[in-house]
């Protein structure tokens, strides 16, 4: 593509990214404002740990903090590995077979060559931006903590720039396949599933190796002593493994650590050229037969006649939900994380009161946590899936503050049974006091029917008629800002229930916190963040101006 | 009786007036079509009759119900299809009908022999239950009008309806405004199409830049103009005597 295409393109970026003027800008700033405390927490947290482990070195001589930081690295480089290959693999079936941008360039007396390689490359940026954003502060930090911080920084990001790379590239691959042998208006949705399996494999995995025995003094002292003791394998012909041991010897200060990351990234550059290269003819192929295949397809519905208004609007939002095609993946990673939780409450401690208290205030902010997660993706978009037919709407007789009445309701009920079987079976385990299980309870069905208005309402106040999918509104810059918003009451849901988190505020604050007075700034807390957005989308749906041209 | 009415009715964009005081009425049984060059301010006069757009100042009336103080009882009265076949891209045409017309009040079987009936009208029954996302443009233009048509309207907007039908659904739609308009509906149509806006319309406006340069039926429009060409001689040579 030509430089004219690249300036445009960024242009449209950013007009999409910071909004037009004025109100639309406000969920722009505060995302970006979330993501900067976010890297601003990873940091800082990153240096305590790095500070507590010197420290904590010193008194372990027997242990190695090289073969330490290889293991760790070799951890960080394969979980971000298997992060942009699955993302690679479903961004790919978009980006190279539904992009409405390439039919658009396809037109164009342009090479499919060069087609190709530009949607490789728009593939693997947008697949790794979520690695990136952990990866480089973290690795930031780790080369700053070195005595030669320009060198660790190379021996780090040269091999993960390769890693990224050649992950990308064998998720185009794999995409190019899996559309070339699953029906084609299936394909994203099983590319979705694929990485919604891999992704929830991947918590079990982390799952399986009880990251819960670093709580205990003793065990996290034989954890290190077997990873820190003795020298990792050689790595033989494992990338990830090459990639760890070249950022170790970098972040060492020496400099042979270069030659691993150097060579990995070659390879990578290899294969993200030589993959669409040698994949032309086939994409090219595979494309034809998505769009001659993409004809409208018809099976005849069953007659379901209205009864009333409520339930054709109930039918609407269902219907727009779970016939999504990245919904079946979305809710069963949810679901991963939701079984997770369980799993993990049979180990949580249950001798000590004050300690079943504490961890009841934290599982019932925790399952809000979950249950921010699941609506964040479900309610937010809720009014921006409309896209454009939100001009047809709003010229029906409809009253919005009703249809997002209905929005809401259709969101809140699973929303509700999450919270409260989470917190429930939490509760069931810990067996804490009346008062806490009473309060964890009423927080989990005050939480749950909250956070979904909290983001039915802001999705509306803020809505994005002509974002790609829900996916891409869910994860904008207003999404961001829901989240935390969101995440902001799962917090005080935790000292609205446990009293020892009460005790500790007030230590903290030097006061005496009267024992109601968190459980009723939460339900006051609670009703605000539903009432107020809700109320101001409505107000903003019915009057505001609406352009979705 | 005034179906349609704009009162000094003006819309700004910060520095810019995309619709300057704009004062029409259409009564009941009229085919008004409102033609203008892009720009002009056709879909921003339509924007404001349908709610879509808020007035800067001045008010739109359906069926003598100011459509910003009374939204809901002012869009009861009207049907209307926007310049693109704006659908819900995970619903099926025979879905798009049943929530329109529940919408509207519409209820159990009767709704659905209705949307049978308006399928079947606008050639829709094979992709009844396709998702609309998978249609063809004019496919979707078509159940846009099908929409438009379920309740019977008594106010009936299109911005350029007959843009991505073919000849024949053209002239079935042509037909079916005719009807509608003779059983005391008023029909509101934007148009680029001179002809065609002097083949179908009983009334015309003229839109140049915001305003509204003249109004009536094209033939006393020419006659108002010392023309005697069709109707896009009269707005070409209005055009030159306003320019923008």
């Amino acid at each position: 593509m030509n430089a004219v295409y690249r300036a445009n393109a960024a242009r449209a970026a950013a007009r999409s990214l910071l909004g037009a003027r004025g109100r639309a800008r406000i969920p722009a700033l505060a995302g970006l404002l979330s993501l900067l405390l976010f890297v601003a927490l990873e940091v800082v947290g990153l240096e305590a740990a790095i500070r507590a482990s010197a420290a904590a070195l010193a008194y372990l001589p027997e242990l190695r903090p090289a073969f330490l930081a290889e293991r760790l690295l070799a951890g960080a480089f394969g979980a971000a590995t298997a992060l942009v290959l699955l993302g690679s693999l479903t961004t790919a079936v978009s980006t190279l077979f539904l992009s409405d941008e390439l039919l658009a360039l396809a037109v164009l007396p342009v090479p499919h060559r060069r087609l190709l390689a530009r949607q490789a490359g728009l593939t693997l940026a947008l697949a790794s931006i979520p690695s990136l954003l952990l990866a480089i502060p973290a690795l930031g930090v780790a080369a700053a903590a070195c005595r030669t911080p320009a060198l660790a920084a190379a021996a780090c990001l040269l091999p993960l720039a390769g890693l990224f790379l050649l992950a990308g590239s064998f998720g185009i691959a794999g995409a190019l396949v899996l559309v070339r042998l699953v029906p084609a208006h299936r394909a994203r949705l099983f590319a979705a599933l694929l990485s919604a399996l891999g992704l929830s494999a991947a918590l079990v995995g982390f799952r399986a190796v009880r990251p819960e025995r670093l709580l205990d003094p003793v065990e996290a002292l034989g954890l290190l002593q077997a990873l820190g003791a003795s020298a990792p394998p050689e790595p033989g012909v494992s990338p990830v493994a090459w990639a760890a041991r070249g950022a170790a010897l970098g972040l060492a200060g020496d400099p042979s650590g270069l030659l691993p990351g150097v060579a990995l990234l070659l390879a990578g550059l290899a294969a993200a050229t030589s993959v669409p290269a040698a994949l032309v003819s086939v994409h090219r192929a595979v494309w034809r037969d998505v769009r001659e295949g993409s004809a409208g397809r018809e099976r005849p519905a069953r007659r379901r006649p209205v009864r009333s208004l409520a339930g054709i609007l109930l039918r609407a939002e269902a219907a727009t939900v779970l016939r999504d095609a990245s919904t079946p993946a979305q809710l069963g990673s949810l679901a991963a994380v939701f079984v997770l939780d369980i799993l993990n409450v049979r180990l949580l401690p249950t001798s000590d009161p004050a300690a079943r208290d504490l961890v009841a205030g934290l599982q019932t902010g925790l399952s809000l946590f979950l249950v921010a997660a699941l609506s964040l993706r479900f309610a937010y978009p809720a009014v921006s899936t409309d896209g454009r037919a939100a001009a047809v709407l709003r010229s029906l007789p409809l009253d919005p503050r009703r249809h997002l009445l209905a929005r809401w309701a259709a969101r809140a009920a699973p929303a509700v049974a999450a919270s409260m079987v989470l917190t429930g079976v939490s509760l069931e385990v810990l067996r804490p006091s009346a008062a806490t299980a009473g309060a964890a309870l009423a927080v989990a069905l005050a939480g749950g029917l909250a956070i979904p208005a909290l983001h039915t309402g802001l999705g509306g106040l803020f809505p994005r008629y002509d974002a790609a999918n829900a996916i891409a509104v869910a994860l904008g810059p207003g999404g961001l800002f829901a989240l935390v918003l969101s995440t902001g009451l799962a917090l005080l849901a935790t000292v609205a229930v446990s009293d020892e988190l009460k005790l500790l505020l007030g230590g903290l604050l030097g006061t005496r916190t009267p024992a109601g007075l968190p459980l009723g700034v939460f339900m006051a807390a609670a009703a605000v963040s539903a009432l107020a957005p809700v109320a101001l989308a409505g107000r903003s749906l019915t009057t505001s101006d609406i352009s979705v041209g | 009786m005034t179906l349609i009415r704009f009162e000094a009715a003006t819309k700004r964009y910060g520095d810019k007036t995309a619709l300057s005081d704009l004062s029409l009425e259409i009564p009941a049984g009229a085919l008004f079509a409102l033609v203008g060059p892009n720009g002009a301010g056709k879909t921003t006069a339509i924007g404001l009759l349908t709610g879509l757009l808020s007035p800067t100042s001045g008010r739109t009336f359906l069926a003598g119900i100011d459509v910003a103080k009374d939204p809901v009882a002012a869009k009861a009265k009207l049907g209307f299809v926007p310049d693109r076949p704006y659908l819900w891209p995970k619903w099926t045409p025979r879905e798009t009908l049943r929530f329109v017309g529940a919408v509207f009040g519409a209820r159990g079987e009767a709704l659905e022999e209705r949307i049978d009936t308006e399928l079947a009208a606008f050639d829709l029954v094979n992709v009844a239950d396709a998702r609309n996302e998978t249609l063809s443009h004019g496919t979707r233009q078509r159940v846009a009008l099908a929409q438009a048509f379920l309740h019977d309207p008594e106010v009936l907007v299109l911005d350029e309806p007959m843009v991505g039908l073919d000849p024949i659904a053209q002239r079935s739609l042509g037909l079916r405004l005719r009807a509608l308009a003779a059983r005391g509906s008023a029909v509101l149509l934007t148009t680029h199409q001179l002809a065609q806006a002097e083949e179908l319309a009983t009334d015309a406006g003229l839109l140049f830049d915001g305003r509204l340069l003249a109004r009536g039926a094209p033939g006393a429009l020419r006659t108002a103009s010392g023309l005697t060409g069709a109707l896009s001689d009269v707005f070409f040579a209005l055009a030159e005597e306003h320019p923008a």
